[in-house]
């Protein structure tokens, strides 16, 4: 998955020697051994090769000291059949995906899988050279956090969780509401239940009235003028921002949108990169309907970040920018641009700032279709 | 039959029962509500019978759902393999007989939202489609539309997770009703006693969300806890004794109808339109004192 605080990452990595700390550093009093998932769920990195997990099962998340702190070595080829690798690099009949994030101090690739029969959580690591491996969870140094019971009922849908101001930022859905929190776990990171929480609300532009249950679909960590924001995207695709950075735990935050790319899309990834001195916010989604503007139901938009500095009431929520369905690219498109080489991406999860992983379908047409992994440089 | 107490007074019901109703009050907000003890004609639910051939429960349970439905709940016996369940579900229009008319394009939001146990589903519409005037709404029309009739199906082939299959395939039939713009309102909730159960009763003024009222509604009688279960539309209290005196209904504000409509605030409120609505953020209690109106388990609505 992404992490928008990669550039973070890698220059504290370069400032401090190319030493870097092992990711329980960000621990207190971690658990060196016994590791066992009740269930697999979404997963990202943080830093120092400190890779996060959902465990929906047990309403927690797992950070885990990987010991994978490089030297990066990007994927040399493309990976076809990603699906029957993993069944057999994790001794299955068969998998099921729940999510893909690259570890960018290493490049190598790891995936969150259900094996079956049984549903049966793996780890599993695509190596540069395109082999795969299960992942031993149960040596690794970690903490798991559970997501805090104070409402009645825990959250434990997590649809997207990412580092970001030294840490953990989780969005988790409601089952039975129309409902979602963003919680933040803060290091250093320790058992037990110690998550600070926040009702979301938004302005869904496409649909012109207050959502006050819009559940993030994927967001990133955001900071702008020294505030702290998650940036978020929603099931319609209005890309919002929440301000989390000064806020008591349990205060209810209400977003700005400050993009709409289309209604009937849903968000899956999101992550940032500069290119020729423009940054840019990118998000895949998997669209609703049959996608008339492209191969795939799976698309991805770029977006100028300089959008998120929208705050005037002109350039916001209703009046939010659109995407111009008619100018897909250039400078027709002001800033809101559709990205060709994302087509067909189920997962994309990047590696720095010039390149992502995608895992993407080879089939369009063909929902059975194996999946292919490869590196893909960002226009 | 009689409603019990004071300033109580009679008239007889559709099905021959009476029951009294809560004050109601423009602003909910922290308000106690003491049952008054008038006597309306309780409205009825259309409750569908269990398919005791269908492997899977499905929640709600009832024959007519708003237009803006928003979700249903599925049961499973056993944990159930996941990552590609949207394949397995159908949802089409049927005729009286049964007989399938078209299938509904596109019905389901596509995330999957399971309990703990991976037992229980929530399969949502998609919102998008579901609410009246917006964007997915216009463009290609609600998923459901007022007087058409309509079946959930769910396909034998989806697997358990220890990959086995359940025999036969499960359905619920419905009807689409009218669009619910209502917000679940406990001040017209009507609460009575079930003879010789040791059952209070609680009708709410609508069709609630089952899981949500499991989660957002609690009782006490006596001051001690008491448990709540949800049987047929009505919210049963389990008073456990013959000499009860009071209880208690704690409502959390957030409780939704099935069409997302919280006591909070409706699902599709415009602020600039409703700029005076009130938001309600504090629990609501409502509280019954002995004698309450009594029904019979033969009557009841």
């Amino acid at each position: 998955m992404k992490n928008a605080y990669l550039s973070a990452i890698l220059i504290a990595f370069i400032a401090t020697g190319l030493a870097a700390k092992d990711a329980a550093s960000w621990f207190e009093n971690a658990e060196k051994s016994g590791l066992e998932l009740k269930s697999a769920g979404k997963i990202a990195f943080g830093p120092d090769g400190m890779l996060l997990i959902s465990d929906p099962r047990s309403a927690s998340v797992v950070a885990v000291d990987t010991g994978d702190t490089g030297p990066v070595q990007k994927l040399s080829k493309r990976v076809d059949d990603i699906e029957s690798a993993l069944a057999e690099a994790t001794g299955s009949k068969g998998i099921t995906i729940v999510d893909m994030a690259v570890n960018p101090l290493s490049g190598k690739v790891y995936f969150s899988v259900n094996a079956n029969p049984g549903n049966v959580p793996h780890i599993a690591v695509l190596a540069a050279d395109g082999r795969l491996s299960s992942f031993t969870l149960g040596d690794k140094s970690h903490v798991r956090v559970s997501l805090p019971t104070s409402e009645n009922a825990q959250l434990r849908n997590v649809t997207d969780l990412a580092w970001g101001k030294d840490s953990i930022v989780v969005a988790g859905q409601s089952s039975e509401e129309f409902a979602n929190k963003i919680y933040q776990i803060p290091a250093p990171l320790t058992h037990g239940e110690n998550a600070d929480f926040f009702s979301a609300e938004t302005y869904h532009v496409a649909h012109r009235k207050w959502e006050t249950k819009a559940p993030i679909q994927s967001f990133i960590p955001w900071e702008e003028d020294g505030e702290f924001y998650i940036v978020g995207a929603f099931a319609c695709t209005p890309i919002a921002k929440f301000p989390i950075g000064d806020l008591e735990s349990g205060t209810k935050i209400k977003g700005t949108s400050v993009v709409e790319l289309g209604s009937g899309n849903r968000p899956r990834d999101m992550f940032t990169y500069e290119k020729d001195g423009e940054e840019w916010l990118v998000t895949n989604t998997q669209r609703f309907q049959k996608n008339l503007f492209g191969p795939s139901k799976y698309w991805a938009a770029r977006v100028n970040l300089k959008y998120l500095d929208a705050d005037a009431p002109d350039e916001i929520n209703e009046n939010a920018a659109r995407r111009d369905i008619n100018a897909p690219d250039g400078p027709g498109a002001k800033g809101i641009e559709v990205v060709e080489s994302l087509f067909g991406a189920v997962f994309v999860s990047q590696l720095d700032n010039a390149e992502v992983v995608v895992m993407r379908e080879t089939d369009p047409e063909n929902e059975d279709a194996p999946h292919a992994v490869e590196l893909v440089t960002l226009p | 039959m009689r409603a019990e107490g004071a300033g109580s007074r009679d008239r007889p019901g559709r099905a021959g029962v009476v029951f009294g109703y809560l004050t109601e009050s423009a602003n909910l907000r922290g308000r106690r509500f003491l049952p008054l003890l008038a006597v309306a004609v309780i409205g009825s639910t259309s409750i569908l019978s269990a398919d005791p051939d269908s492997p899977v429960r499905i929640e709600p349970a009832v024959e007519v759902v708003p237009a803006n439905h928003l979700k249903f709940y599925l049961h499973f016996p056993e944990s159930m393999e996941r990552g590609h369940v949207f394949r397995y579900l159908r949802l089409v229009e049927i005729d009286e007989a049964g007989k399938e008319l078209a299938e509904v394009p596109e019905p389901f939001r596509e995330v999957e939202l399971w309990d703990e146990t991976f037992t229980r589903m929530t399969l949502w519409f998609h919102p998008g489609r579901q609410k009246p005037g917006v964007n997915l709404n216009v463009e290609i029309g609600p998923i459901l539309e007022e007087g058409r009739r309509y079946r959930l199906e769910i396909s034998d082939e989806w697997k358990t997770e220890s990959g086995d299959h359940f025999e036969g395939s499960s359905t619920h039939e419905f009807v689409a009703g009218p669009l619910d713009d209502k917000q679940p309102d406990p001040a017209n909730w009507n609460i009575f006693e079930i003879t010789r159960m040791h059952i209070v009763a609680v009708k709410p003024n609508e069709v609630l969300d089952p899981e949500s009222a499991k989660k957002r509604i609690h009782a006490f009688v006596d001051g001690e806890p008491r448990k709540v279960s949800f049987v047929n539309g009505l919210i049963h209290i389990d008073v456990n004794r013959t000499g009860w005196k009071s209880g208690r209904l704690i409502i959390d504000p957030r409780l939704e109808d099935l069409a997302g409509n919280s006591v909070v605030r409706p699902f599709n409120l415009d602020l600039e339109a409703d700029s005076k609505s009130i938001e309600i953020t504090d629990p609501i209690e409502i509280e019954f004192t002995r004698p309450i109106p009594l029904v019979s388990p033969f009557a009841l609505p």
